[in-house]
């Protein structure tokens, strides 16, 4: 038991560590990691069920880094936007914005001129275009195969 | 003098109290009276908070993150803090059955009024159309309330719907958004309120603009939602420290009123209260017993009292709240711009939208949100949390967020009754609340208007944002004991009597015959003050 809680709370600080890095760009304070920890308890998708495959898939290839994360990341808000990637990573924010210093960074407005960020926000639009098509080619068939063995899964205990 | 015992601490209860003891009467206020915490670090500002807490993040999200709000909710833009989890602490006892409501309760000193946004608007003639008495009989009382409670208001157009005859003070400054709101609704005025009967002005709200009646001013900390550390927001625990200055006030916090007791005559002889862990009831004697509980809960102690006394379950028709919409939005002259999240962060303007009927006008504030927790906001935007989150940095000076409300009436099939449980010695309190037929009508009706007119302002509301918050959310329950000219069954007198029971009086929102638009919270304590100088 002891040494599957230390895997935990390794699992758990690497995890914290890959979304403060995609989030701020910054790395998790000693503070953050206890306070992402300590919230795991409430997680709503964790208290629920355990956890389904594509879910978990979808993690596994989160913490590999920024860029499969972003894809992970934009694939779970369109197909699993209340699946666990996403309840960890608004976690992972909701510590981020009251901690510091990343709190500076996440309250404060991004200024300047409004067509210098207009072509920021549509540069970002189509970066998440990109992400979510990555994202849709990488975990799309897994979670169509997926949900269908569920079905057939389903499927058999109804009839049995 | 009379022996008054009031229960509940909240808007209705303490103003009941204030003009009780000014008469003289022997008051006794029974309240469970959860307590609120000392304010952290009163002097620091909302962004100061996170470097001048050793914890910061357990003040704003709670220990165990509590506070988080996960995707899987599709409640509100913004949660209640931690720091106000107090306000919304129910005893273990205290059980309920809510169909199609989720109703919010309050055990807390100062009521459900320790996590008001402080809107004040009184109601007018043709809301109090259907109440036994009109607005000239409540202004008077408005006047005393605002002076004790201090209101910052301004003359503009809303007193086309909103009475403007009290002594207010100055209101607070506007910030940048609510300014520019202003300016382009100047410009607009005449197509505003001609073609979409469209009406802005200031809110009027009980936050001091300067110092008054002992009280500070607003320091322009920007901790309105995680509550205020300077009491320039009021709150009924303003007034019942006052009431604790008089030798005549007694207050016993920890008890819970169960029901009362009556002769055969119908009159009111004990009133039984417990601990909050339950236990042997206590019974107290009293010549009048004050209801002020909020509707719910004064309805339950009601309920309870003809159950036991008689065996029979009666059932209260009528429970209404405000439909509330919340309408986000964005005004793009703003991007770009800095975020002030060191000034007042609740709704510095108000709208009116004038309806087909004198009673259908709908109601809304406007809150620039800019110190909101970001994470609620941001993961409810269809976008990669990272994108979302640059894409919010770059919006935010612009974002706002229209909190619409909708009027109600009482009708049969919204009603208050009870459940036995525990071998019948103890019951639950069971709501069922039916939406209005009209209803869903009237919101895209609303919705349609509140978008048009934020795009004449200059604002952008974007698509498949809206958020219709389920039946309860309003926190304005009203209607299950209602003031009537006539004698009804379960209601109360136009002076706030019973007409069961004569010396019960009913002064909260249980006794309103119609819920308009506008927040209640004014009208209740002016309510409460008008029928402690008719009954007492």
């Amino acid at each position: 038991m002891a040494v599957e809680s230390v895997v935990d709370q390794e699992a758990l600080a690497h995890e914290c560590r890959a979304f403060t890095a995609y989030l701020t760009g910054l790395a998790p304070t000693a503070y953050v990691l206890e306070k992402y920890r300590l919230g795991h308890g409430r997680i709503p998708y964790l208290t629920q069920e355990p956890p389904q495959w594509v879910d978990r898939l979808l993690l596994r290839a989160a913490i590999q880094g920024s860029l499969l994360l972003r894809c992970a990341d934009a694939y779970a808000r369109i197909l699993r936007p209340t699946g666990m990637l996403r309840q960890k990573l608004v976690l992972a924010l909701a510590v981020l914005e009251n901690s510091p210093p990343t709190h500076l960074r996440l309250n404060s407005a991004r200024e300047g001129s409004a067509a210098v960020l207009a072509l920021g926000v549509l540069g970002r639009g189509l970066g998440f275009s990109f992400a979510l098509l990555m994202g849709v080619l990488m975990f799309g068939p897994l979670h169509l195969v997926s949900a269908l063995f569920a079905d057939q899964r389903r499927g058999t205990v109804t009839h049995g | 003098m009379a022996r008054v015992l009031i229960v509940g601490s909240g808007a209705s209860g303490v103003h009941f109290a204030v003009s009780a003891l000014r008469k003289g009467h022997e008051v006794t206020m029974l309240d469970v009276g959860h307590t609120r915490p000392d304010p952290v670090a009163p002097q620091a500002s909302f962004q100061g908070l996170k470097t001048a807490l050793p914890d910061p993040a357990t003040y704003f999200l709670g220990p165990e993150g509590e506070g988080v709000v996960y995707p899987a909710t599709k409640s509100s833009y913004y949660g209640h803090p931690p720091s106000k989890d107090y306000v919304f602490r129910t005893p273990r006892a205290f059980t309920t059955t809510a169909r199609e409501i989720r109703p919010v309760f309050s055990f807390a000193r100062g009521g459900l009024a320790e996590a008001w946004t402080a809107g004040v608007y009184p109601f007018n003639d043709a809301e109090l159309s259907q109440y036994p008495f009109g607005y000239a009989e409540l202004r008077e009382h408005y006047r005393e309330v605002a002076r004790r409670i201090g209101i910052g208001a301004v003359r503009d157009d809303l007193e086309r719907f909103i009475p403007f005859d009290a002594e207010y003070l100055d209101p607070l400054p506007l910030d940048e958004h609510s300014q520019r709101l202003c300016d382009a609704y100047t410009k607009h005025r005449e197509r505003l309120n001609s073609s979409m009967r469209f009406y802005l002005g200031r809110s009027r709200v009980a936050t001091l603009s300067r110092d008054y009646a002992g009280r500070r001013g607003c320091d322009q900390l920007g901790r309105c939602l995680w509550g205020c550390p300077t009491d320039s927001i009021y709150s009924p625990l303003v007034t019942l420290k006052e009431c604790l200055k008089e030798s005549n006030f007694h207050y016993r916090p920890g008890v819970i009123a169960e029901r009362f007791d009556y002769e055969s005559s119908g009159r009111v002889s004990r009133l039984g209260v417990a601990t909050e862990e339950g236990g042997e009831l206590e019974w107290l004697g009293a010549d009048f017993l004050v209801l002020a509980a909020g509707a719910l809960c004064s309805s339950k102690i009601y309920l309870d009292s003809v159950y036991q006394r008689t065996g029979e379950i009666p059932v209260l028709p009528g429970l209404m709240d405000n439909r509330q919409i919340h309408v986000p939005f964005l005004t793009p002259a703003l991007i770009g711009r800095p975020v002030e999240t060191s000034s007042y962060q609740y709704h510095h303007l108000a709208f009116g939208i004038e309806g087909d009927t004198p009673t259908s006008y709908v109601h809304g504030q406007i809150t620039t949100l800019k110190s909101a927790s970001i994470h609620p906001i941001v993961s409810s935007l269809p976008l990669d949390l990272k994108t979302a989150t640059e894409l919010f940095r770059s919006l935010r000076a612009g974002l706002g967020i229209a909190n619409v409300n909708l009027h109600d009436e009482r009708r049969d099939e919204s009603y208050l009754t009870l459940e036995p449980v525990e071998d019948r010695r103890r019951t639950r309190l069971v709501l069922q609340y039916r939406d209005p037929p009209d209803e869903t009508h009237r919101a895209a009706v609303a919705i349609r208007a509140v978008k048009r007119a934020i795009g004449r302002l200059g604002g952008i509301v974007p698509p498949g944002m809206t958020r219709v918050l389920p039946k309860g959310a309003s926190v304005h329950y009203a209607g299950t004991l209602p003031m009537t000219n006539s004698a009804v069954e379960h209601g109360s007198r136009p002076d706030g009597r019973s007409w069961q029971f004569e010396n019960l009086i009913i002064a909260d929102g249980a006794g309103f015959p119609f819920l308009p638009a506008k927040n209640l919270t004014f009208t209740l304590m002016a309510n409460a003050t008008r029928i402690a100088e008719a009954v007492l």
